[in-house]
């Protein structure tokens, strides 16, 4: 187990270089994100096993995601509560070579995409995702998360579902229905994004069709939707976190699409509310983060805000199907976080299971998930 | 074939004949004179005789380096040629070639060069005077010309005209030319005197209008929109980790956001007024419970204005200096701790207590006043508060 402390900021989001297996970016905020600065730390694991900070860039406002470069190893992308995009290079300190700024309200999260490597995606809470280009100033396209207002077809005005009674009491104070917390790049296709936001809808959307939005549906039963990931070995298995304190894994083959729901006579939210491969509980708060395992099909990482993060496997078989996802359960749970677990993540080119994780406590930690107690 | 040709000569066929004539080869001969400039005007010049004097023209001679520049300007300048070895082309010379041949032969004369503007000038001046000699002529009359004169030179000098009567004309346009723009900054200085005076009034409008908002807007009402919401998301969030139980329910008790949101609250702590840090609300008691984070934007660095520095007065350095804690106290204090003052013995604190061995044996150390030991309790009672303090084992 290593740790890393961030002292004066708080961890939001935290990345493994996909480049070299010992670099490690994370995107911090000062008093929790609420206000204040933000910075960037790049981290190297040394072989006598500490963490040293190689690079940091200080920022107007606080980040809340990271995002390595898939093309250029000096480079990594971050989202801001400003709103803005930017990109730092490790020879380059100090400022960024690119500041993107669009959108209207926080980017609360950015992905680089894995099969085409030459442009990434950012989510914000003005409801839109925006896929930029490093070589570009200006996005090369928006997409609307509010599908209301997207006109995709004459059902998108009766996809919202009724609100919950928890969702009516907050919306006075705080409006995160258009909120897209979360939007991924498939692994398995450059033009293919998943995306979640806070009125509980789990999104599908490809780039290149006229209507980008192709799958629609309520995941979390109206409740918030804070993370997905795509699987990497099955490209239509996904996997979403929400603040119902559980994750659920779905099977995209199983959901009906935007084009046989606009042809369907049944109510459209009745039909997007789908039934997941599986659901995960056991977190005892909202969860923030998953992330699917680069090395196993049935693993993911949840990180959450009871101040854990939490291992799922299927425990019963290695091998690869998908009939074995209803059968994932805890496989441990990483205690040592004293604040919320904000940000986790996979090593790719470290010993399968080796993860790192940052929180509200001012901490990153590298550790093996094999280890993890029950 | 017409029958003029036939015939026999007549005066007519004479004529047409001169003129049909094949005299190509005499005006060649001719032009030839006029030649390029910068060469000798002939047809049989020795060609070495063409350089030497392009390298003369060109200033190639030690002692014409002054004049390098209008050399330069003449010898690339048409008409400009050295005509001796040049035999006199005969009748058929162009009248005008010999007129360059003069002018070649007064620009020869090197002390007399000038640069080309003044040559210009020079020569517009002969003209010049030239006309106004004809017109004098005319004129029979002085006066006349001079009124001439002043007519012409008011086409440059304008209002100036009587400063600049022995200056050329160059001169005087460069002049007018410089008087011009110094008078348009003088202008132009007047003129941005205005618009300073023009900006300062709208920057004091401007601020005007901006204390008025101020007041309009007074600081309670923002406090009491944006820190209100804040401090309601804040008792909610407290609430929900209150709610939980076991382990968890202990860290979210032992976490610095749980404190924060209690104190966010609680109002003690709020969003300052410029949104990117927290700070204390001035009324707030003492932040006791407020986590305690190193970072630049916390509440604790934002007090830092509003307490006194009690080492104000101690120059940078100077605290390595301090070897004792007595030497800090009065450093701290500004002097106002003496070594008479000063007890090396926590035994001060008993001020009932008679000197028991032990403290006298301690006094003598110190300089405490033996005024203040008083004994105010019977000796009995003292004997077991002594008793008291002193044993160790006492439970």
């Amino acid at each position: 187990m290593l740790s890393y402390r961030t002292t004066g900021y708080n961890g939001y989001g935290v990345q493994y270089s996909p480049f070299f297996d010992n670099k490690l970016a994370v995107a911090t905020a000062a008093n929790y994100g609420l206000v204040g600065n933000g910075r960037l730390f790049v981290l190297s694991i040394e072989p006598d096993g500490t963490i040293k900070q190689q690079n940091i860039w200080d920022t107007q406002d606080g980040l809340f995601d990271v995002a390595w470069s898939e093309i250029h190893e000096n480079q990594v992308a971050v989202s801001s509560g400003d709103g803005s995009i930017k990109i730092f290079d490790i020879m380059v300190p100090q400022f960024p070579i690119q500041n993107y700024k669009e959108h209207t309200k926080e980017v609360f999260s950015v992905n680089w995409n894995l099969v085409d490597k030459g442009n990434f995606i950012s989510s914000s809470w003005d409801g839109t995702i925006k896929l930029w280009s490093p070589q570009r100033q200006a996005s090369i396209l928006t997409l609307h998360g509010n599908t209301s207002s997207a006109s995709v077809n004459p059902h998108m005005s009766e996809t919202n579902p009724p609100k919950t009674h928890n969702q009516m009491g907050r919306s006075s104070a705080v409006d995160t229905t258009n909120c897209i917390y979360n939007a991924t790049f498939s692994p398995h296709s450059p033009s293919t994004i998943l995306s979640c936001n806070g009125s509980s809808h789990l999104q599908v959307w490809d780039t290149r069709a006229p209507s980008p939005l192709q799958m629609d549906f309520i995941a979390h039963g109206g409740l918030e939707v804070l993370s997905c990931d795509w699987n990497k070995y099955q490209s239509s298995v996904v996997a979403s976190a929400s603040s119902d304190k559980s994750v659920r894994i779905w099977d995209l083959r199983m959901l009906p699409t935007i084009t046989s729901q606009a042809q369907s006579p049944i109510t459209a939210y009745r039909t997007r509310t789908a039934t997941p491969l599986a659901q995960l509980v056991g977190h005892q708060f909202a969860i923030r983060k998953v992330t699917w395992s680069p090395h196993s099909a049935d693993e993911l990482l949840s990180a959450s805000y009871d101040m854990t993060c939490k291992v799922w496997k299927n425990l019963n078989s290695p091998n690869i199907q998908s009939s074995s996802f209803s059968t994932m359960a805890c496989f441990g749970t990483m205690h040592l976080h004293r604040e919320f677990v904000i940000g986790c993540d996979y090593s790719l080119w470290g010993e399968p299971g080796w993860a790192a994780s940052t929180g509200w406590d001012e901490q990153v930690y590298v550790w093996d998930s094999k280890r993890l107690s029950h | 074939m017409n029958g003029a040709e036939c015939g026999p000569s007549n005066a007519l066929t004479k004529l047409q004949s001169h003129t049909a004539k094949d005299n190509s080869l005499q005006r060649e001969f001719n032009r030839g004179f006029a030649g390029a400039p910068g060469q000798f005007r002939g047809v049989n010049v020795d060609r070495q005789l063409n350089q030497d004097f392009r390298e003369f023209s060109q200033g190639g001679r030690p002692g014409v380096s002054r004049a390098n520049v209008s050399l330069h300007t003449y010898a690339d300048s048409p008409g400009l040629s050295l005509g001796r070895n040049i035999a006199p082309g005969g009748a058929s010379q162009a009248h005008g070639a010999s007129e360059k041949w003069v002018d070649d032969f007064a620009q020869l004369n090197i002390q007399k060069r000038d640069f080309g503007q003044r040559h210009a000038w020079e020569q517009s001046q002969r003209g010049d005077w030239q006309k106004q000699f004809m017109l004098q002529q005319s004129q029979q009359s002085q006066q006349g010309a001079m009124q001439n004169q002043q007519q012409r030179q008011n086409q440059y000098q304008g209002q100036y005209m009587g400063q600049y009567l022995n200056q050329n004309q160059f001169g005087r346009l460069g002049n007018d030319m410089i008087e011009l723009s110094h008078s348009g900054m003088v202008n132009g200085l007047h003129d941005n005197s205005v618009f300073d005076d023009q900006f300062k009034q709208l920057e004091r409008e401007l601020q005007e209008q901006n204390a008025e908002q101020q007041q309009e807007q007074p600081e309670v009402v923002y406090e009491d929109v944006d820190n209100q919401g804040f401090s309601e998301a804040a008792r909610d969030v407290r609430d929900a980790m209150l709610s939980s139980s076991g382990s968890t329910g202990v860290k979210f008790r032992n976490s610095d956001f749980f404190h924060l949101m209690e104190s966010v609250a609680e109002k003690r702590v709020q969003i300052s007024q410029d949104g990117k840090s927290l700070e204390q609300r001035a009324s707030a008691p003492p932040a006791s419970s407020v986590p305690q984070q190193q970072h630049p934007n916390h509440p604790r660095d934002s007090l830092k204005h509003y307490l006194p520095d009690p080492l104000s007065h101690v120059k940078d350095g100077a605290l390595d200096d301090f070897n004792s804690p007595l030497a800090a106290a009065k450093a701290v204090s500004g002097n106002q701790v003496s070594t008479s003052d000063w007890i090396m013995d926590d035994d001060w604190l008993d001020m009932t207590a008679a000197p028991t061995p032990a403290a006298a044996n301690a006094s003598k150390t110190t300089a405490l006043p033996e005024r203040q030991k008083v004994n105010l309790m019977p000796a009995e009672w003292q004997e077991v508060y002594d008793d008291y303090r002193h044993d160790d084992d006492f439970q």
